[in-house]
């Protein structure tokens, strides 16, 4: 694994935006400037070995975080994930029939040498999609042609929207976003994956998830046109949802209408499941110690909230460095977990977005930032394969 | 040593010499058989062990090569072709437009389309706003996009721009974020209990009047932003 610098496409700008690039919301660098969002003047290159071996570990860390979830749920352990207590029989019945699942992201930490280390799994509403399946992949048929990438993503989400097509109560499926985006990250993500779904032979609709309408008399939910939803795909936390109006209107709603990412995931996207893993699997080398509520033995360690985002409320607590972000969460608990700061690579720090798709992995996108937590302000830079 | 060790002891320390099979023993070594093997041997019977070793090692070398075909495909998947050369297909590059353009859209005004999308009196729009699918929105402008809808079909368009008689361009067919709307057939939908309610420079079914799917032209039946 290495960073390396090349000249960008002339009119890149252009061309990303075309892509569907207009989330652009500058990153920054050592001292504070912006930075572009995309970044192609640099990107990391990784030998087919070592991504063999991350591949092997993205789905080791999978198969795990799934026994973790069957834990959680067999031992009636929701009160550590701040779950309403209301909701726990419905996590656990949405496990228990194998609601369907379609993607997740795990960030690592990984420095070319030594296992890939989980630092969190955004299971429920992962983004970066685009730039790591559309993006990155053009980048580097423009100027690597003959090179490869960690990226089937495209190809796997068509074919999992065609495994699970069987699985939903309707065969056509409401995708989602919210309107209180303003920056079209959301909706742009979630016309993607309608457009994978499509391809995989769904129908599809999208509307904003505000836009989602509760039927008092015939007791459903309905879309703009008035017709009953049966199948949604929401790019909005559950955590959110379980909170609003309609949430338990959602909750009762299963399984005759069903929501993608599943209601089970609640589990995995909450960085509790990072203290249950550790406990179930103490030492294992592709986790770092993490414990609920208070840090244990841990001297250094990250503080995060468990329903926190984009690096929001993130607390570093280490002799070197001191660290921490604002941001609105931590009301429902932290996890803390040893501190392992990224890897340096020229001044900047890369994380890995190890993409799963159903349950296997499917690529690689990178997330690069100047400081130790990968925020807001971190940079998207592509990667390659050399041949 | 332990017990289990199975390999020749070192030197001749056992007082019982194992050394030769025990029918050997007191007697000439028997003299064994020579053969000799050429084009014209046949293979002799195997023994049923023999074949169902070779019958599961058959199984499970066919498993291996389908299990190696297997990862070869996906390992080449990673080496892949979308379909068609222009990216971002549809939707995408369509709802990034919408984006694109948002920002220098500021305020929104409400006008009565035709399935054309040609400006008609507002009185015309008393059809559901929703009822065209296909239709995406924007952070804030947007280009709605009217395929297949049913005719007759008035709906409509927020943002867009165009006098009555002309094509509207641009804007959306966004309806009210919140509130119970009444619709034509007197169901009670209540939207809004999800999400979060748009502010700032967002979807045009915020701005000026509501709307969207209430009952008649213009007027605006939603209620206040109370949901079910």
């Amino acid at each position: 694994m290495r960073r390396e610098r090349g000249a960008a496409r002339p009119g890149w700008q252009q061309i990303v935006r075309e892509q569907g690039l207009v989330y652009d919301a500058p990153g920054r660098d050592r001292n504070g400037l912006a930075r572009p969002y995309w970044d192609e003047s640099v990107h990391y290159v990784f030998e087919m070995d070592e991504i063999l071996s991350l591949e092997a570990d993205v789905e080791l860390v999978h198969s795990m975080c799934l026994e973790a979830v069957d834990h959680v749920v067999t031992t009636e352990r929701f009160r550590d994930f701040a779950l309403p207590e209301w909701c726990w029989e419905k996590v656990a019945e949405s496990w228990k029939r194998h609601d369907p699942h379609v993607y997740g992201r795990f960030d690592l930490r990984y420095d070319g040498s030594g296992p890939a280390k989980l630092l969190e799994y955004n299971a429920d509403t992962p983004t970066t999609l685009l730039e790591a399946s559309i993006l990155q992949w053009y980048w580097l048929k423009d100027t690597h042609p003959d090179d490869d990438q960690w990226n089937s993503l495209h190809e796997r989400l068509v074919e999992r929207f065609g495994e699970i097509k069987g699985t939903l109560p309707s065969s056509e499926v409401h995708f989602t976003w919210s309107g209180g985006d303003a920056t079209g990250e959301d909706h742009v993500t979630v016309g993607y994956l309608q457009e994978t779904a499509a391809e995989a032979g769904l129908d599809t609709v999208g509307l904003r998830i505000e836009d989602i309408g509760w039927d008092v008399d015939l007791d459903r939910f309905v879309d703009l046109a008035e017709a009953s939803i049966q199948s949604v795909f929401k790019l909005y936390p559950w955590e959110w949802i379980l909170t609003e109006e309609f949430g338990k209107h959602v909750v009762r709603s299963l399984p005759d209408t069903l929501w993608l990412e599943p209601l089970w995931k609640t589990i995995l996207s909450n960085k509790a499941i990072l203290a249950i893993l550790w406990e179930m699997y103490p030492g294992h080398p592709n986790l770092l110690p993490a414990y609920l509520n208070d840090p244990g033995l841990l001297t250094e360690y990250v503080r995060k909230p468990l329903l926190g985002r984009e690096g929001a409320n993130v607390d570093i607590v280490s002799p070197g460095s001191q660290v921490s972000t604002g941001g609105v969460y931590g009301d429902e608990g932290y996890v803390y977990q040893l501190f392992d700061p990224l890897p340096e690579f020229d001044g900047f720090r890369p994380a890995l977005g190890a993409w799963i798709v159903g349950d296997g992995s499917a690529g690689l996108g990178i997330r690069e930032t100047a400081g130790l937590v990968t925020d807001d302000g971190a940079a998207f830079v592509p990667h390659r394969i050399p041949e | 040593m332990s017990e289990n060790d199975d390999r020749p002891s070192p030197a001749g320390g056992g007082s019982e010499p194992d050394t030769g099979p025990i029918e050997s023993v007191g007697e000439a070594p028997q003299r064994g058989r020579i053969a000799e093997q050429d084009a014209s041997t046949t293979p002799r019977e195997p023994t049923l062990a023999e074949k169902r070793a070779r019958e599961q090692g058959a199984r499970r070398r066919e498993e291996e090569a389908q299990a190696a075909e297997q990862e070869a495909r996906r390992k080449k998947k990673r080496k892949r072709i979308l379909i068609g050369s222009g990216v971002a297909v549809g939707v995408v590059g369509l709802i990034a437009v919408g984006y694109a353009v948002s920002s220098d859209d500021d305020t929104v005004e409400a006008r009565c389309v035709d399935d054309n999308n040609v400006v008609v009196d507002d009185a015309n729009c008393v059809t559901p706003a929703s009822s065209t699918s296909n239709t995406y929105y924007g952070g804030g402008g947007f280009y709605p996009l009217f395929i297949g809808t049913g005719g007759g079909q008035y709906h409509y368009n927020y943002g867009g721009s165009g006098t009555i008689g002309q094509v509207a361009r641009g804007g959306t067919t966004s309806v009210p974020d919140s509130g119970t709307v009444k619709t034509p057939s007197g169901k009670t939908v209540s939207r809004g209990g999800l999400g979060v309610s748009s502010g700032g420079s967002s979807s045009g079914g915020s701005k000026g009047s509501t709307g969207g799917s209430s009952s008649s032209g213009g007027s605006s039946s939603s209620g206040g932003s109370s949901g079910s």
